[in-house]
């Protein structure tokens, strides 16, 4: 099925390239590769709960413009579920306050998703709401709140309004909508990173979302704020609802970044008949039907010479019901503190490291080195 | 010269019709200003021209000994209806500034054809750039100069009316009765009047300001506030007391790349042969920081800070007189103004008289320096003045009114030398050369740094034989220049549809750099993560710097998602009638 796929989105960005390759149409390549080395110095055999060692991310990217107003983007990546069409999307704009987007994309959604490709953020992983993989404990916590990249099949309308001193962007979307099965507690990432299951909608019905966002920019400071939103079913019936709130703040002051992210999502459980035999209780005894996860992210980059410094605080938080054989109870967090920085050694290469320190309410506290080197190209 | 046939208004770009009521605009060898009646003024003859404006002499219509000066917006410069409005607002704002130190706005209107005017006092006196062009300015006399000014600047600020173009040849010094001298600073808020958009006007030295005397943020197009007038402030307290030299050397691209990168050198050090007291020195540094909030805050701190140094002067005086310098230590922490021989005579001085002569230099806009220091090298031209009427002032005896020619070119001038940072100050580069050479010479302009917004690095201008003479009064020999996105080139990961509406969006402001001869310019500009362009470099041409400033505005929607994007946008400017 990889095979298929890789093929299938290979063959796709041939086919755009040759049938625009003699029209007056302009190209742009981009790709993206990271090599990263993932410690875990206080634990013996990492492997069972993050991806340790060495991965390997790549991403190529290709857009064709057939006009001024018309253009389309083809993007694979390579990462932890193989290769991945990341985008392919046909872009339509009527003007820059209507533009629609029909394809495989990333809904707008939040700050982070917007850099969430390997070369363009600092530090090996990601926020914890965003993150994949490369947490410690990613599969007791199902990873983040909704991890980047976030990637769905549907339509983005959307558009930007400038002004003097500032912009609004505005989006909204149907999309296909993350999945599982109808006994689900949770969403299923896998199945939105799996080609066989992200090609078709799991319950012909889309769920919904939009973004607004402001910024206002004013000499070497500029400041952006968003709020987001997702809602909709995401198990086959369409009986497990799930919606997610966020809210971001970017501040640029010269070339200092500041950001803070905050998400909600709150999703509907299917506790079965005997709630008792699948759940651990709650506090009060009883069974809630719906747990609410929690993540934020406040961080800072400040550029030293060639070197980007990099202080982050982040966090998840899940209230509700577990599933009897989760190692996490009613009430779990995790926070964690990283420190980082991204060597520009050339170019466009950077050589990335970071420390984390993780602090989780159910599992011993842990330390995380990365180690890697990542570039555009 | 280009103009409209039926409201007479100049034009210097293309415009095959008057954008304000269609007419044809047709080559005309006689300015259809001169003789007609604007409002209630008879305009006698031409005195010089702005990069936005043509002033004129006039007199009243019934009042024939009332004499201003009338400036008339260029048609170029009113070309749309927001331009119109925002000249008529700053009018009227200025309009409102009445105070010894500032030259009035006395009346404001349009002709019949809808050309916005201002008329002004037409001051009997001597710019500061003719002052400094007898030498350096000694320190008593340039304190008193620079408080007073102070005075006409801080009125303004408190009035809301930064006026973003300070420099010496925007200073009328004109003498009271008794021999005082006052500066009255002119074209207060004038020169943002115009669509900050207008990028032209970077080359022009308007709403940029003049590049020697502009402030970074101000070169760099950001917004500025009255912390920009401290800037050009300091560099006119500087120039006056140097006699000339500036603490940033070359062309004007070169200025503005020195003034990006790294603050103003001391006076001191400019200057080693020219003794100034340390805490002047030290208010120079001060009013020249490259970050507006390391200047002083306000100019009532400058008034305070020349207070503070005036005081020191007359106690190292009297300390050298006595021979005790533990007397010389000890500076009280509110400068008394008792002693002060300052504040006295400024206040004395601020019973303001007028006479003309400043509008007879007056010169476009980069002319606006280089006209002034034409007249100047031009005995016959600077020495005209004109009396003037000024409010609860006596007109000084005035000499007959002296015909002034239209500011013609000076002869070809020669590569200018550019002083060593550390050479003793000297009257070494007339002024006219170099301003003149600002306007002409092809220089290689970098809109770059590592910083987020542009700045500029600059390689010195190449001497060019003959440069062309500033914007003639007579026929324009050449057809207008058009400007036009040849390519954009994107590498990178958007889309290039993204970047290339982006940089459509800046067009109208590349249209405004129309340079008066046909070249090709290039740019190069990064996209990251702000959406906005960053890293903004030109080249090739002397509309470079002005295209490298309007394509720093460049925004696009979306932000690249894998590295950056790599833009490479060439211009071409060619003439098309």
């Amino acid at each position: 099925m990889i095979r298929a796929v890789t093929m299938v989105v290979v063959g796709l960005v041939l086919v755009i390239a040759s049938a625009t390759a003699h029209a007056d149409v302009q190209r742009t390549l981009a790709g993206s590769l990271q090599l990263d080395y993932l410690a875990v110095p206080t634990e013996s055999h990492p492997a069972a709960y993050t991806f340790d060692a060495t991965t390997v991310e790549l991403s190529l990217k290709m857009s064709v413009d057939f006009s001024k107003n018309a253009s389309a983007t083809v993007k694979a990546c390579f990462a932890c579920h193989g290769f991945e069409a990341a985008a392919a999307f046909v872009d339509l704009r009527a003007a820059d306050e209507l533009r629609v987007r029909v394809g495989r994309m990333t809904p707008s959604f939040g700050s982070f998703p917007e850099r969430y490709d390997p070369a363009n953020h600092h530090t090996s992983d990601k926020p914890l709401p965003y993150d994949m993989g490369r947490m410690l404990h990613k599969n007791e916590w199902n990873e983040g709140v909704l991890p980047a990249p976030w990637v769905d099949n549907g339509v983005e309308v959307g558009g930007t309004h400038f002004f003097e001193s500032g912009r609004v962007d505005y989006a909204v979307y149907a999309l296909s909508g993350p999945k599982a099965d109808a006994t689900a507690s949770d969403f299923d990432f896998v199945r939105s990173h799996t080609p066989g299951q992200y090609y078709v909608d799991n319950n012909s019905e889309p769920i919904v979302g939009a973004r607004l966002a402001g910024t206002l920019e004013a000499d070497d400071f500029s400041l952006t704020g968003g709020a987001s939103g997702m809602a909709g079913h995401y198990d086959p019936d369409r009986k497990l609802g799930f919606a997610i709130v966020g809210a971001d703040v970017v501040a640029k002051i010269e070339d200092i970044y500041v950001r803070a992210e905050y998400l909600l999502r709150r999703t509907e459980m299917n506790l079965g008949a005997m709630p008792a035999m699948n759940f651990k209780p709650g506090p009060d005894g009883g069974f809630d039907d719906t747990f609410s996860k929690h993540g934020f992210y406040v961080e800072s980059e400040v550029p030293v010479g060639p070197v980007d410094l990099i202080a982050r605080f982040d966090g998840l938080r899940r209230i509700g019901n577990v599933p009897i054989a989760s190692p996490l109870a009613y009430h779990a967090s995790l926070t964690r503190y990283t420190l980082g920085a991204a060597m520009r050694v050339t170019a466009s290469v950077r050589i990335k490291t970071s420390v984390e320190y993780y602090q989780f309410s159910d599992f011993a506290n842990e330390l995380a080195i990365h180690l890697g080197v990542a570039t555009p190209f | 010269m280009w103009c409209c046939s039926l409201c007479g208004a100049i034009y210097y770009k293309d415009f095959p019709r008057c954008p304000n009521d269609g007419g044809e605009v047709v080559v005309s060898s006689v300015d259809p200003i001169l003789g007609k009646t604007i409002g209630r003024y008879v305009i006698d003859r031409f005195v010089g021209e702005g990069g936005m404006a043509r002033v004129y002499e006039a007199h009243h219509a019934t009042l024939a000994t009332k004499r201003y000066a009338v400036k008339v917006l260029l048609g170029d410069a009113g070309a749309t209806p927001t331009m119109r409005k925002r000249f008529a607002k700053e009018a009227e704002s200025a309009s409102r500034l009445v105070h010894a130190n500032v030259v009035g706005v006395t009346d404001y209107g349009a002709t019949e054809g809808g050309l916005p005017y201002i008329v002004m006092d037409f001051l009997d006196g001597r710019s500061i750039a003719q002052l400094i062009e007898d030498g350096p300015i000694a320190v008593p006399r340039a304190i008193r100069l620079a408080r007073a000014m102070c005075e006409g600047l801080a009125y303004a600020h408190e009035a809301g009316v930064v006026h973003r173009d300070l420099k010496p040849a925007n200073v009328i010094v004109v003498r009271t009765p008794a021999g005082d001298e006052v500066p009255r600073i002119a074209d207060f808020g004038l020169a943002q009047t115009v669509d900050d958009k207008d990028a032209r006007l970077t080359t022009t030295g308007m709403a940029m300001g003049t590049p020697a005397y502009a402030a970074p943020e101000q070169m760099a197009g950001k917004r500025v506030d009255h912390r920009a007038d401290l800037y050009g402030l300091g560099m006119t307290m500087f120039e006056m007391l140097s006699g000339g030299v500036l603490p940033f050397k070359g062309g004007p691209m070169d200025v503005a790349t020195e003034k990006a990168h790294r603050e103003a050198p001391a006076f001191r050090d400019v200057c080693p042969g020219i003794a100034i007291p340390p805490g002047l020195d030290a208010l120079l540094a001060a009013l020249l920081k490259r970050r507006p909030n390391d200047r002083p805050a306000s100019t009532a701190d400058v008034i305070a800070a020349l207070d503070a140094i005036v005081l020191e002067l007359a106690v190292d005086e009297r300390a050298a007189t006595v021979g005790d310098p533990r007397r010389m230590t000890p500076l009280p922490q509110k400068p008394a103004r008792k002693g002060s021989w300052l504040v006295p005579a400024a206040i004395a001085a601020a019973v303001g008289v007028g006479g003309a002569g400043w509008y007879a230099t007056r010169a476009p806009a980069e002319t606006t320096s280089t006209a002034p220091a034409l007249a100047a090298a031009a005995p016959a031209v600077a020495a005209t003045a004109v009396p003037v009427a000024v409010p609860g002032a006596v007109p000084a005896p005035a000499p007959a009114p002296v015909p002034v020619p239209v500011p013609v070119p000076a002869p070809a001038p020669a590569p200018v030398a550019v002083p060593a940072p550390k050479a003793a100050p000297k009257r070494h580069t007339h002024r006219g050369e170099r301003a003149r050479q600002a306007l002409v010479a092809p220089v290689h302009v970098e809109l770059a740094a590592p910083s987020p917004s542009p700045q500029i690095v600059v390689q010195p201008p190449a001497p060019v034989p003959a440069p062309p003479a500033p914007p003639p009064p007579t026929p324009a020999p050449s057809a207008p220049i058009h400007a036009a996105i040849a390519a954009v080139d994107v590498h990178g990961s958007l889309p290039a549809a993204d970047v290339r509406r982006a940089i459509d969006r800046a067009l109208p402001a590349i249209e405004h750099c129309s340079p008066r001869a046909a070249q090709n310019v290039t740019a190069q500009l990064t996209i990251g993560e702000s959406r906005r362009a960053e890293g903004v470099r030109a080249s090739g041409g002397t509309a470079a710097t002005c295209v490298g400033t309007a394509l720093a505005a460049v925004r696009t929607e979306s932000a690249p998602d894998v590295g950056e994007v790599e833009v490479t946008v060439h211009v071409k400017f060619a003439e098309q009638r």
